[in-house]
């Protein structure tokens, strides 16, 4: 071979080499690029619902689809539903749970359908938890959010309400002095000093409500966070769970999730010290009022539920703040057998709706059980005062992996 | 380059041959150079930046890595983005919550002013490995 030949030689080959690897390149990038899911990621938060924050996170075709299902199926209806459970305010033309607490002992208040199911989902998650989720407690909490909003208003005169006051309260705080009419369309409050506050189940309630729909309306790849409520629809646009990061109660830590879990189609909530909280002698006081104590307790620091219904997944957190450990994790054993697989422990307790006073677990378990064998998830994540946590056997699992 | 592969000693014929080569081999070498730029472009995504909102509406979106002092809605809230952390230095309102919450600096993170309705959030850069707080 001569040296031109072997010089020719060289650069075809060069050039070979590169045409393969440009080539490889744009098949490489090009297709990482053409097979990203079509569907964009967007976000919206809104400030303006339920006292909190709410974003909505999904893959859409468009912005402006995505931006038309967060207005009309999460922000219109979050607002709706505020109005209707609101007990601070009252709105034109429309009766809410502030008009019946006002009617309370005088007369049976008309309301949308909407106040009514979620009322009976409230009764239904007070023997579900057997007492330690109350909506009938609100003129013991009402004491607590005058306190509270004292408190945080002048800072240097905040003060704990007068226990006997609150003693008194507790007196009128009987579930079963909420009189539904169905037929009527009416709710009444039998004694005169007995108030609604649903802030305990209302927003996870809501959430639930506002994911089935989304869910009807074929709607998918999408995760709420209604204030701390997280509700999953569908997976990742690319078929990936969704990760979810669990607040660090301590809010000054540099860590800022104190667990990180993968979820598709789940709830989350969250109840703890950190939330809505004031100070009192540099104390902090939140605000999980214990039924029993009618005092915030510091059992824990937070406590997570992760199952399938939000508004299970929202009154479940307040009511094991609400449980010593040991309890609560033996309610959840004896729960998470009994509840059925159903999106809707609500619907199928309000079929069997108690009997109320003397429903017993072993009732409700029979119930339960018949109606589905398929298995639901309920796990729990204790966060102790030392900030131990503690988990359900199965919520390892739903955990990111460091090594990830 | 023409003048290494140009000798003279070539027939006619085959230089020719070369020269187009030559012209294929700078055009690959172009087209591999465009693909390379534009593949880092892809990967190397932009710097995280954080997107202050008041009332809905958007008051700025800033780099993280400059450090600066933003003042939202006439001084309401004072948002201070330092070492690559966003975080809320005062606010006018009761609670105080916003101010206690510590730094932010991954995708997705937010502190939110309630009273004052404002919202500070780390942008999503498609690279952030949590969707959403539970809070
Ligand atoms: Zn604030």
């Amino acid at each position: 071979m001569n040296y031109n030949f072997c010089a020719l030689a060289k650069i075809r080959r060069a050039a070979a080499i590169l045409l393969v690897f440009a080539l490889s390149l744009g098949i490489v990038f090009g297709t990482a690029g053409c097979s990203e899911p079509q569907k964009e990621r967007f976000q919206k938060t809104y400030l303006d619902a339920f006292d909190t924050a709410i974003s909505v996170v999904g893959y859409s075709d468009s912005e402006e689809a995505f931006t038309e299902m967060a207005e009309t199926y999460v922000h219109n209806e979050l607002m709706r539903y505020h109005r209707l459970y609101d007990i601070y305010t009252e709105y034109a033309g429309i009766n809410n749970i502030k008009t019946i607490n006002e009617n309370a002992g005088i007369e049976p208040v008309a309301v949308d359908g909407d106040i009514i199911a979620m009322l009976e989902f409230a009764r239904d998650m007070y023997y579900v938890t057997d007492g330690k989720v109350n909506i009938a407690m609100g003129s013991v909490l009402e004491l607590w959010h005058d306190a509270r909003n004292h408190g945080i208003n002048y800072p240097d005169k905040a003060k704990l309400p007068d226990m006997a006051k609150l003693e008194a309260a507790s007196a009128h705080c009987n579930i079963e002095d909420m009189i539904i009419d169905k037929e009527a369309g009416t709710v009444f409050l039998a004694d005169s000093d007995m108030r609604l506050d649903v802030g305990a189940v209302a927003k996870g309630y809501a959430t639930e409500r506002i994911a089935q729909d989304l869910e009807a309306g074929g709607y998918t790849n999408i995760i709420l966070n209604i204030g701390g409520n997280v509700r999953a629809i569908g997976t990742k646009a690319d078929g990936m769970p969704w990760v979810v990061g669990i607040q660090n109660p301590d809010l000054m830590s540099s860590i800022a999730h104190i667990e990180t879990i993968e979820t598709d189609a789940l709830s989350l909530a969250t109840s703890g010290v950190y939330q809505r909280f004031y100070v009192v002698d540099g104390k902090n006081y939140h605000h999980i009022i214990d039924g029993d104590t009618l005092m915030p307790e510091d059992r824990y620091l937070s406590v997570s539920v992760l199952t399938e219904d939000s508004g299970l997944a929202d009154a479940l957190s307040t009511a094991l703040f609400n449980m010593d450990y040991e309890e609560g994790k033996s309610f959840v054993e004896g729960l998470a057998s009994s509840v059925s697989a159903e999106r809707g422990l609500a619907a199928g307790l309000s079929e069997n709706a108690p009997s109320r006073a003397g429903v017993t677990e072993a009732e409700t378990d029979d119930e339960e059980t018949e109606e589905t064998g398929a298995d639901s998830v309920i796990e729990v994540m204790w966060v102790m005062p030392d900030g131990e946590k503690r988990y359900t056997d199965g919520f390892e699992a739903y955990i990111v992996s460091e090594t990830k | 380059m023409l003048k290494i592969v140009g000798n003279d000693k070539m027939p006619e014929k085959r230089l020719k041959a070369t020269k187009a080569d030559i012209v294929l081999a700078v055009f690959f070498i172009a087209a591999a150079a465009a693909v390379l730029v534009w593949s880092f472009g892809y990967f190397g995504g932009s710097a995280d930046s954080v997107v202050i909102t008041a009332h809905g509406e958007t008051v700025g979106v800033y780099s993280l890595s400059e450090d600066r002092e933003i003042v939202v809605d006439g001084g309401s809230n004072i948002v201070v983005i330092e070492n690559g952390a966003a975080y809320m230095k005062s606010a006018d309102c009761k609670n105080q919550h916003c101010v206690l919450h510590a730094p932010i600096r991954y995708g997705n993170e937010q502190i939110v002013c309630l009273p004052n309705k404002v919202l500070v959030e780390i942008e999503d850069n498609g690279e952030s490995e949590i969707d959403t707080v539970a809070n």
